[in-house]
């Protein structure tokens, strides 16, 4: 089968891009390994009755002018701004109420929102290939520049110390990094990010968008092999041997697995295959799962953090960089059924504890059944902070560690934002010497991992960004 | 100095976080609880209840009530059967919108019209040349919205059987209480309507009973919000109703409210008139290229003045602000480009344009309950 | 009623005196008030001085005034626990062999790399050593540098090299920031620049090579009036916000238009007339800076001379002590969390290596620059000195023979000693980041006040001993005043 272009993976970014090049009115199909469409969005029965998204609780906000073009507002997903967030000590508890923070918190908060709106303006109106994306014209810089060198802590230490607890905790929910050490600051601009009311909403928008646009797709198979001559894409091979010939080719996996996936080492230049050993993942986000057989007391769609300290989470940083389980993990909790109450049957609830600084790679070997509980108990006693009694109207779990979270998604190395978030790897710090992304040294071949073009903190745009740079090279022929 | 409390006002003041309260026909209705973008988002995600006891209300009762009202409105009140409601308009004598509502049958010789405004001195004294008496009785009831998609879950979970057809209405004991079930409401959902001692009662069982859908109250700024997003225009509260015997705007057609005229119904006050017109103005929606709204200002194609908007806001749903407009035929096209002036702010004084593209209303649809 | 003085310089360090002794040969009639009774400030507790400003050696004619150089060419040697140490010198080749051990990809890296760093250092010198407005624009505009300030040392160094052995070595360089924050690779490229100056790492040694004899008798020839053991208490600051003079502890008041302060940013702008002057956002921005990188001081007596096990080495060089790179970033951390760290990371020296006639008879010192190092530690310096010595001797103990059995004495100044005695914040005049490694070369010498103006290491991008602060600053005042 021909197509104009050709989509590997059918998650929030492939389905932007499939539906931006529809809308174009090129031929697309999104190949996805799956049963179904949605990627990391789709809510999944961890316990007979009970539904939710292994992975992720939310998706960070899509900008507003992504989601007019995808129209999703008529397909039923809305950005439903978080409301509070609440930080949990055994002796007192704070409450940041994103409407009506006020002093230096509500500055933090409103500098980052403008941040994060005008970088997603950036990255969508980027035009290559004469204009290419950051920091390589004269001087242009990037929004989340100055935050990229400075510590966490440091931009934090304005704010009340319980303030300033917690919005690193929101900050650096599921991740690893050392609140202390300059860069750390990047995170902020993931933090207080729009929810739609439930992800599977947001999934079935982006499916029916994507289908109305025109683009066809290819399910339970997995794409194994991209097809080259002189040296431009001309398809990709699917693992029952069949081909789809496309010339222009958008992977929403990330760098390295795009890379380790689909080329031999040696058929790639020495400067790719430097550039994506160099490049560094950091998965670090374990789930817990909770089944409730009750529904926690005075739970709405907040989200609770439980204990969150500075100095914990610094430690929890080194002890993740030597592959080691921290004693206190730090932990983040979601009551979903607040939001999507058909995730579990009436009255009953599910709750999802997101832990951070969980290393892929233990030191001392295997993801034991051992260590798995090790995350169930961290869970667990976190939820018995926020909610006295918890334990008791638990009726079932599940853990997901770093591992399945790559098995499941085919995330390197478990690695949600495909990438470590700082700022050499983000936006403007291009892995490659001479390519401006989204397009990399092999012609046809396009990226749009969320790592790259802000994706960790925009949901759509990295594949958004992707489909308009394709389009612009089929535009001017470069896709033949 | 009285404040004019509806009888939910308690519950209301509790709720209210920042103490933002409008006036609406006289009574004191909280504007936003929280706010307004997040209650209208709810109302859409999960289940809101909103304090319409605000809506005007008159009875009519007696023999000759049935014809009176057939000649006030735009449909034929003697299609109703007792338990059935319709929508309708009433005009001027020269075909101009005075005023739109519901008209709900309670019985062979009882009426109720529910309407956004009050039109009091000009139907009391139409019913006086037909000998028909009209009492308001907005302040013998209250009445909460229900809107939402778990509105038919939060009312089976609060007791009531929920099953009522669009426009339908009835009398029920819901555990004690006498409450009357209707969904006269434009966004789909349901109404209660109690009387004023059992209202606190009937908020705080709602309440209990939507709990685990996430449901919350909404002002009156969210209701408006989601008005403005299901496209329609309110008498008064939009637009300038017609108000003289010989005002012949505004004209159904250009409102888009023809459908609710019946063309078999032939004797309602302003018929002849409304024959042959022709409106040169039409209601569109507008998309606005900016955050914020811009009300009653004048729209641009072309440097050419082609229309106005009415009323406007920002739309949570759709991230961006919308407004209602009246423009004339030939830009009344969807995706016609304008151009309009937003209004100066203190943070920004200077004029400053913005884009607005014309849509088809309504700009979303309802937020449908599940179940219905 | 004139001045008594065109200028006063608080401090009679290496920066203080130079910057008064530019000023002087420029006509200013200039005053230095040293608190303590003797000067030098910082150089005095140093054992070696590598990073001495070439033109500030230059213009101030140093050389004929008594400096000398023990030393060209110091090289790098990372000391490794299995004894296959790692030379790094200016000799490409030799350096690759040394690394070769440990890895060949490393040795044949280790060429182009040191390339790519010195290109870059070449760029960023002008923004670091002249002061020069368009240099920083240049330098803001270019793309290498604009990339290198979003490295991290580990990422930079991980993109080369493969084996920890050279990582470690070159992070003693880097060592004023955590490898891991955002920019620190810039540290590296500081380095290589000073590498290249002309003086190709050389290194002085205070006491006995005249760096002290030579500052001061420029200064004296110049016309620098100099006053030891007058501590000021005040920089006095008219109603318009301009600076009037200085008040000293003793009461005396010295009236000048100009006040060159060698102290950091935050000491100099807290006396009380200063403080008082400044805005509330700018107050608030004092009140939150953090102290920088700290760094202890140990000297180590021995009987003979030390005898380093393992792999030949060089005899004078600076040796680091350091497994990993990691070792830095949880240094950092621990002192973050104001504890010793578990690891200790240092750089450590052996005077009398370069210059047999620096150790008296029969005693052969160590000379031990322990960072970083917590500002406070839980207990209290005092009662962890012991621990920090013992520590000490336990990481050098690894590296040279009989070292318990050869030692005659150790003296520990731990970072409150340091600060006590030499009145500065830290090791390197205030926290060293991003920012301030690419910022214009005016906005470290400007102060809010009028005729404050900073010379001391604050005022270079990485403070050092150096003079370049005094060097920087004193440019600055002749430039203000010709515009004017």
């Amino acid at each position: 089968m021909r197509y104009d272009a050709a989509i590997i993976g059918a998650g929030a970014e492939g389905l932007a891009a499939a539906t931006v090049l529809g809308q174009a009115g090129l031929r697309v199909v999104v190949i996805e390994r799956g049963e179904r469409a949605g990627g990391r969005l789709l809510a999944r029965e961890f316990h007979p009755g009970f539904r939710c998204s292994p992975f992720v609780d939310g998706a960070a906000a899509i900008p507003a002018s992504l989601f007019w073009t995808l129209d999703l507002a008529r397909r039923g997903a809305f950005s439903a701004p978080q409301r509070a967030s609440f930080a949990v000590w055994p002796d007192r508890r704070h409450a940041l109420s994103f409407d009506e923070a006020d002093g230096a918190t509500a500055k933090v908060l409103a500098e980052a929102a403008t941040r994060r709106r005008e970088i997603a303006a950036q990255v969508l109106e980027a035009e290559p290939p004469s204009r290419p994306l950051f920091g390589r014209a004269a001087g242009r810089s990037w929004p989340g520049e100055d935050w990229s060198s400075r510590a966490l802590e440091e931009v934090l230490a304005p704010l009340p110390l319980d303030a300033r607890e917690h919005l690193a905790a929101l900050a650096l929910a599921g991740t690893a990094a050392d609140p202390f050490v300059d860069g750390s600051a990047l995170h902020l601009l993931g933090a207080g990010g729009l929810h739609a009311g439930g992800t599977e909403r947001l999934a079935a928008a982006l499916i029916e968008a994507a289908k109305a646009a025109g683009a066809e797709f290819s399910f339970g198979l997995e794409a194994s092999d991209l097809q080259r001559r002189d040296g431009r894409i001309t398809g990709i091979g699917l693992a029952d041997g069949s081909e789809i010939v496309a010339r222009g080719v958008i992977s929403t996996l990330d760098l390295k697995r795009t890379f380790l996936t689909f080329f031999a080492w040696n058929s790639l230049p020495r400067a790719v295959v430097q550039r994506v050993n160099a490049f560094r993942v950091a998965g670090s986000t374990a789930r817990v799962l909770f089944a409730l057989d009750r529904l926690p007391p005075n739970a709405g769609d907040e989200t609770f953090h439980a204990a969150p300290s500075l100095t914990r989470r610094s430690e929890a940083s080194q002890a993740w960089r030597s592959g080691i389980l921290a004693e206190h993990l730090p932990v983040t909790l979601n009551v979903l059924t607040a939001r999507d109450p058909e995730l579990a049957p009436p009255s009953c609830a599910v709750v999802a504890a997101t832990l951070s600084a969980t290393p892929f790679r233990l030191f001392d070997g295997a993801w034991t059944r051992e260590k798995r509980e090790h995350l169930r108990r961290r869970a667990l006693d976190a939820a018995e902070l926020v909610w006295p009694g918890f334990g008791d109207t638990v009726v079932g779990a599940e853990v997901v560690a770093p591992p399945d979270i790559e098995d499941a998604l085919g995330a390197t190395d478990g690695d949600l934002n495909g990438g470590e978030i700082a700022a050499d790897q983000m936006l403007g710090g291009e892995p490659w010497s001479a390519e401006a992304l989204p397009r990399t040294p092999i012609a046809g071949l396009y990226l749009a991992g969320s790592y790259l073009t802000a994706g960790a903190f925009a949901t759509c745009a990295a594949g958004a960004a992707a489909a308009k740079t394709l389009l612009a090279d089929h535009a001017r022929g470069r896709l033949r | 100095m009285t404040l004019a409390a509806t009888p939910f006002h308690a519950r209301a003041a509790e709720a209210s976080r920042h103490n933002a309260w409008l006036t609406r026909n006289g009574v004191t209705l909280a504007r936003q609880y929280e706010s307004t973008e997040r209650e209208a988002l709810a109302a859409r995600l999960n289940v809101v209840i909103a304090d319409i006891s605000w809506r005007w209300r008159a009875m009519f009762e007696g023999a000759s009530s049935e014809v009176f009202l057939s000649r006030l409105l735009t449909r034929d009140a003697a299609t109703l059967a007792p338990g059935q409601s319709f929508k309708a308009l009433w005009l001027s004598d020269a075909g101009g919108v005075r005023g739109a509502g519901v008209l709900a049958r309670f019985g062979r010789e009882a009426f109720q019209l529910a309407a956004s405004a009050p039109d009091r001195d000009w139907i009391e004294a139409a019913a006086a040349t037909m000998g028909v008496s009209v009492q308001d009785v907005s302040r013998e009831t209250g009445g909460l919205a229900i809107i939402g998609p778990y509105a038919r879950k939060t009312l089976e979970a609060a007791g009531i059987d929920a099953s009522l057809d669009a426009l339908g209405f009835r009398k029920l004991s819901w555990r004690g209480t006498e409450v009357t079930l209707s969904r006269w409401g434009e966004q789909d959902g349901y109404e209660i309507w109690c009387s004023p001692d059992d209202a606190l009662l009937v908020w705080d069982r709602l309440m209990r009973a939507g709990a685990p859908f996430g449901i919350a109250p909404a002002g009156i700024g969210a209701m408006d919000v989601l008005d403005l997003e299901a496209g329609i225009a309110r008498p008064t509260l939009d637009y300038e109703p017609a108000r003289e015997a010989s005002d012949t705007q505004p004209m159904p057609a250009a409102l888009g409210l023809d459908s609710l005229i019946d063309d078999n119904h032939h004797g309602f006050n302003g018929r002849a008139s409304l024959l042959g017109a022709k409106p040169s103005r039409r209601l569109v929606g507008l998309e606005i290229d900016s955050d914020e709204p811009a009300p009653f200002t004048s729209l641009v194609s072309n440097a050419t003045a082609v229309g106005h908007t009415l009323r406007s806001a920002y739309s949570p749903a759709l991230r961006r602000a919308i407004a209602l407009a009246m423009v004339d035929d030939a830009a009344a096209v969807p995706a016609t480009l304008l151009s309009l002036t937003l209004p100066p702010r203190m943070a920004a004084p200077e004029l400053r344009k913005a884009a607005a593209r014309v849509a088809r209303l309504p700009f979303l649809d309802k937020p449908a309950s599940i179940g219905t | 009623m004139t001045a008594a003085y065109d200028a006063i310089v608080i401090g009679a360090g290496v920066n203080g005196l130079a910057a008064a002794s530019y000023l002087a040969v420029a006509g200013k009639r200039v005053l230095v008030l040293e608190a303590r009774d003797v000067p030098g400030g910082l150089a005095n507790g140093a054992r070696t001085l590598y990073a001495l400003d070439p033109r500030v050696v230059r213009d101030l004619k140093l050389a004929r005034r008594g400096l000398r150089f023990a030393v060209r060419d110091t090289p790098l040697v990372g000391l490794r626990s299995d004894g296959r140490h790692v030379v790094l010198a200016r000799d490409n080749y030799a350096s690759a062999r040394s690394l070769a051990v440990h890895s060949t990809a490393d040795a044949e890296a280790w060429p182009e790399f040191r390339r790519e760093r010195f290109a870059l250092a070449r760029t960023l010198r002008p923004l670091w050593w002249r002061a020069d407005s368009r240099a920083t624009r240049a330098v803001a505009e270019n793309a290498r540098v604009r990339r290198l300030a979003r490295l991290g040392t580990s990422a930079w160094l991980d993109t080369w090299f493969e084996s920890d052995a050279v990582k470690a070595a070159l992070g003693i360089d880097a060592h004023a920031l955590s490898p891991l924050a955002t920019g620190s690779a810039l540290l590296l490229v500081w380095r290589a620049a000073q590498e290249m100056s002309g003086l190709q790492s050389a290194t002085a040694l205070p006491r006995s090579d005249g760096v002290m004899e030579a500052f001061v008798s420029t200064a004296r020839i110049a016309g620098v009036e100099t006053r030891m053991a007058s501590p000021v208490s005040d920089v006095l600051v008219d109603r318009d916000g301009a600076v009037r003079g200085v008040a000293l502890l003793c009461g005396d008041v010295v009236s000048a238009p100009l006040v060159m302060s060698s102290l950091s940013r935050c000491s100099s702008l807290s006396f009380p007339s200063p403080l008082a002057a400044l805005a509330f956002g700018e107050r608030a921005a004092l009140a939150n800076t953090s102290a920088g990188v700290q760094a202890a001081r140990v000297t180590l007596t021995l009987a003979g001379p030390p005898a380093i096990t393992g792999s030949p080495v060089p005899r004078s060089g600076r040796f680091v002590v350091g497994e990993r790179l990691e070792s830095f970033a949880a240094a950092h951390a621990a002192a973050r969390a104001g504890r010793l760290p578990e690891e200790l990371t240092m750089e450590v020296t052996f005077p009398a290596a370069a210059d047999p006639a620096f150790a008296p008879k029969g005693r052969h010192l160590i000379s031990a620059l322990v960072a970083p190092l917590p500002r406070t530690v839980v207990g209290g310096w005092r009662s962890k000195k012991p621990l920090l010595a013992a520590k000490v001797v336990a990481a050098l103990a690894r590296h040279i023979t009989h070292l318990s059995e050869n030692l005659t004495g150790i003296d520990v100044l731990t970072p409150e000693e340091v600060r006590a005695s030499y009145g500065a914040d830290d090791a390197f005049g205030g926290v060293v980041d991003v920012t301030r490694l690419l910022a214009d070369w005016r906005a470290r010498v400007e102060t809010p006040i009028r005729g404050l103006v900073l010379c001391g290491a604050a005022a270079d991008p990485v403070g050092a001993v150096s003079g370049r602060g005094g060097r920087i600053a004193a440019a600055y005042v002749l430039e203000t005043e010709g515009r004017r």
